[in-house]
């Protein structure tokens, strides 16, 4: 019986702490080259920069291009139009951004149709968004 | 009419009369099966002790294995658990952003909308 539950005790650590490892460790870059002929396709509007980005923002859009069979083909094309203003933003101004997008989510459609029409009527010019705003974004790590 | 004390006593004393008659060769056989049955009882009885002894000491040893982890084990358990986190902050909150990321691009406001600080106010005044 003790032998048992020090085997149990033992592996449980053993695979706890490897799994903690692997977990704490950096996210690796993934080249260009790497990438699987149909996320090229998907991500071929920030080919150019692919190899300059942060290695969890590459993660991310792979994350994104994986999703993309599941788009329909008007969504595929507004979400490869969306790729290079969203590789260009900070990390802070993406995490603002889902913030943002989440919340218009929760609204009821009526209203949510309203804010989106009323964006459109004026829409910026660039980015607007203040510095005050950049500050009260929420700071996080996630690209 | 004899009662049953009387009737002991007059058995006991008829054994002991038989007992204290017995002839040489009898009384020899008697003490021998005696022997025999002493020798296997001690045997019998030295095996029932080391079992006792090694039940014992697999209990004993039971606990000192418990008391000796008694430090460790939680460390065990808050080390499971921060890896039971980490892995779950890493691999479902990873997809749910990417979730999001994915809904985000695909929606029909251009990304710049969602970093226009017009726009998280006008949600703001909505929740009111």
């Amino acid at each position: 019986m003790v032998r048992i539950i020090k085997t149990i005790t033992f592996w449980l650590l053993f695979f706890a702490s490897f799994s903690a490892f692997a977990v704490t460790q950096e996210v690796k870059p993934i080249h260009w080259r790497d990438l699987h002929p149909t996320q090229k396709q998907v991500l071929a509007p920030v080919a150019q920069e692919w190899d300059k980005m942060p290695a969890l923002l590459q993660k991310r859009m792979v994350g994104v291009a994986d999703r993309f069979q599941k788009m329909s083909p008007a969504e595929q094309k507004r979400a490869q139009a969306n790729l290079r203003d969203w590789a260009k933003l900070t990390p802070e101004q993406r995490a603002y951004a889902r913030q943002n997008y989440r919340q218009l989510k929760k609204l009821p459609p009526e209203k949510r149709q309203e804010i989106k029409k009323k964006w459109r009527k004026e829409p910026p010019v660039g980015l607007n968004k203040p510095q005050s705003q950049t500050a009260n974004a929420p700071q996080s790590s996630a690209h | 009419m004899m009662n049953e004390d009387d009737l002991a006593q007059k058995i006991v004393r008829e054994l002991n009369h038989g007992t204290t008659n017995l002839d040489h060769h009898t009384t020899a056989r008697l003490k021998n099966a005696r022997d025999a049955a002493m020798t296997q009882f001690r045997a019998h009885q030295a095996v029932h002790n080391l079992t006792l002894a090694n039940h014992e000491l697999s209990f004993n040893q039971g606990r000192d294995w418990l008391s000796q982890h008694r430090l460790w084990l939680p460390i065990a358990v808050l080390v499971i658990g921060l890896s039971v986190i980490a892995f779950w902050q890493n691999n479902v909150l990873d997809d749910n952003l990417e979730d999001v990321d994915a809904s985000l691009l695909a929606s029909d406001l251009p990304v710049n909308a969602y970093v226009d600080y017009r726009l998280s106010s006008w949600l703001e005044s909505s929740k009111q």
